[in-house]
């Protein structure tokens, strides 16, 4: 019965998405925000006569929630290298063809060596490596260290956020008590969650949306971040963040942190394959790739592109190689989720 | 044998209500389904469920943390339908007795032209440190240093009873528009104050308007999430999110549907409450009536 009704709504999904087909010349691309400059996907566009069809996320979880609960029109995803681990596992992305992508051999090695999902590149292509961290405003902040312990500082309650992300937040307590950023020792985990609950009493929310906008207006002074997003709000388009640097500093935690790599991969229902693939080797060109780098100012990953760099990034690549790349859970991801719900879901 | 031919007269109202049976059932029933069959399965690890019955989903929720959870998020909806009710009555009264009921309505649906999250937005830009209030308040020197006028709870539940108010006014303002207003003048000419003729004789008469604006707000007040996460702190947590971390933080689909269908049965209760208390209202004036007629 079951079976037979999915069928009926399976079939009606498609005769919507049949009568809503996209003319042959739409590139349906699902990124995160602020992720590419706009003049790039322009050249691209004009380039192949095609038009990009952009739409954005915020997270990992909402793209794969999207693309898991059933939408098919996208062609090229910008998975986490955790989430292309389970993308993988699904079946959900395009085993890739790399006589289509030459310019994959600009792909630094050391980075794709780093990937957990496929160090191979069959799945997904690396787009970048990058690290959270903590911005500080000097202004307000005189003396700090640059260690996750700036979180337990009762003086700046009130002051403070940190993200509100289950591994990013318990990655910097599980490395400010010397674990690995992917234990799932349960120990460890508890750990962790003591030392998330003592900087629970000195921060004012978890938050992931809003932390960028209240740093600029000077209402919060330190908090745990994704450097860019605060950059783009305190500087112009992150073009000027030098003439900043009196005021705020970003800083990677000396214990360590966890890093991210984010991809590119042609999902298996993508309707525009070719294209797809041509996007995909766009992105790996050189001069390309220098201005994405240039613009997200995230360590580049394209050898060839590093001479065309024109800016430094915000954090280097030594740094962020020398964090611990995110690993997808699998059935281990229960103990995280318990160590979320008792500290940022409870009141202690 | 031949009699006049009956002409049956056939009733096509089920044909013509058809198609909206048909869409009412895929789009609202069938989901509803899925809500509660999910939430008696298992969780696959990677989100979705798996073909297994289980009721770990709701064995899950008996826990302390949960049921604070719950009062929580009861409190601070009562809290914002009180007072949107409150906010929403005179609006609505107002906008019976004007002449200009189309425009005031008008005037009162503009906001919802506007996305959720950018009026949310702008309530920030109104709160925040460096925002339009404080910017006022500290140019003309009556404070030194800015309020801390976000993040807190007052700040949640007024953005609550902005966003619902215009769901309140709306229902009130159409019952009142039908309440006939000579009856207050009938009351006050019989010696009540303006008060009591409101307060006995117009709200009694506006109640189904007051309990539907009640629910309008209360019920969807019971599941919202995304104001006390850009507008609260890290205590402002409720069950909406706790939802929503489900969902896009565990990958724990059944037991998200399990706190939606507990949600829903809450939702139920109140429902049902308020129309057997209807009923029994609506027994003990007809009751009253007979006895007077007695008399």
């Amino acid at each position: 019965m079951i079976k037979r009704l999915t069928a009926v709504l399976a079939a009606c999904g498609l005769a919507v998405a049949a009568s809503a087909a996209p003319a042959p010349t739409d590139l349906y691309i699902y990124n995160w925000s602020y992720y590419i400059p706009q003049d790039v996907l322009a050249q691209f566009e004009k380039e192949n006569n095609v038009k990009i069809q952009y739409k954005e996320f915020s997270s990992n979880e909402e793209m794969y929630a999207t693309i898991r609960g059933g939408s098919n029109k996208y062609d090229v995803v910008f998975p986490g290298d955790d989430y292309a681990t389970i993308m993988i596992r699904q079946g959900m992305l395009e085993k890739l063809d790399h006589s289509k992508l030459p310019n994959l051999a600009n792909v630094d090695p050391k980075i794709s060596a780093k990937k957990v999902s496929d160090p191979g590149n069959d799945y997904c292509v690396p787009y970048f490596l990058g690290a959270a961290g903590v911005m500080v405003n000097k202004e307000k902040v005189k003396n700090y260290e640059k260690s996750w312990k700036i979180f337990d500082r009762a003086d700046l309650k009130g002051k403070m956020t940190l993200l509100d992300d289950p591994r990013e937040v318990i990655a910097g307590a599980l490395m400010v008590n010397g674990y690995s950023s992917n234990s799932t020792d349960s120990s460890q985990l508890a750990k962790a969650k003591a030392t998330i609950l003592g900087w629970k009493k000195n921060i004012l929310n978890f938050d992931s949306d809003t932390f960028g906008r209240g740093f600029a207006t000077g209402d919060l002074w330190v908090v745990h971040c994704f450097a860019e997003n605060v950059w783009l709000e305190v500087s112009e388009n992150q073009t000027d963040n030098e003439k900043y640097a009196d005021k705020y500093e970003f800083f990677i935690p000396k214990e360590g942190n966890c890093s991210y790599m984010d991809t590119m991969a042609i999902l298996k229902t993508a309707p525009h394959k070719d294209l797809a693939y041509r996007f995909i080797n766009f992105i790996h060109d050189p001069k390309v790739n220098a201005r994405v780098a240039d613009f997200t100012r995230v360590p580049c990953v394209n050898l060839k592109a590093r001479a065309l760099l024109t800016r430094k990034p915000n954090y280097t690549l030594e740094q962020v190689l020398a964090c611990e790349l995110k690993k997808d859970l699998g059935d281990k991801r229960a103990l995280y989720s318990q160590v979320w719900k008792d500290t940022r879901g409870g009141d202690e | 044998m031949s009699g006049p031919k009956r002409r049956r007269k056939r009733n096509y109202g089920t044909i013509y209500t058809l198609p909206l049976v048909v869409w009412f059932t895929l789009f609202f029933l069938v989901p509803l389904l899925i809500i509660v069959l999910f939430s008696f399965l298992a969780a696959d690890i990677d989100g979705g469920v798996l073909p297994r019955f289980s009721i770990a989903a709701f064995t899950g929720l008996a826990k302390p943390r949960i049921l604070k959870l719950f009062v929580n998020t009861i409190w601070v909806s009562l809290a914002s339908t009180a007072i949107t009710i409150l906010m929403a009555l005179p609006c609505a009264y107002f906008m019976a007795r004007s002449k200009n009921k189309t425009m005031l309505l008008i005037l009162v649906i503009i906001p919802f032209w506007t996305n959720f999250i950018i009026r949310i937005f702008a309530w920030k830009s109104i709160l925040e440190a460096n925002g339009v209030i404080n910017s006022v308040l500290m140019g003309i020197g009556l404070v030194a240093s800015p309020l801390q006028l976000e993040h807190n709870w007052a700040a949640v539940i007024l953005i609550n009873v902005y966003t619902y108010l215009t769901y309140a006014i709306l229902p009130l303002f159409s019952t009142i528009e039908k309440f006939d207003f000579t009856l207050l003048e009938a009351a006050q000419d019989l010696g009540a104050t303006k008060m009591q003729a409101i307060t006995k004789v117009l709200l009694p008469n506006v109640r189904s308007g007051i309990v539907t604006a009640v629910f309008f707000t209360f019920i969807p007040l019971l599941g919202s999430f995304v104001v006390q996460q850009l507008i609260g702190t890290k205590d402002m947590y409720m069950l909406g999110n706790e939802i929503n971390d489900n969902i896009y933080k565990y990958f724990d689909w059944p037991t998200a549907y399990a706190l939606a269908v507990a949600l829903m049965m809450l939702a139920n209760v109140g429902l049902v409450f308020v129309m057997m208390s209807e009923r029994k209202q609506a027994r003990t004036l007809g009751a009253r009536r007979v006895d007077e007629a007695a008399a």
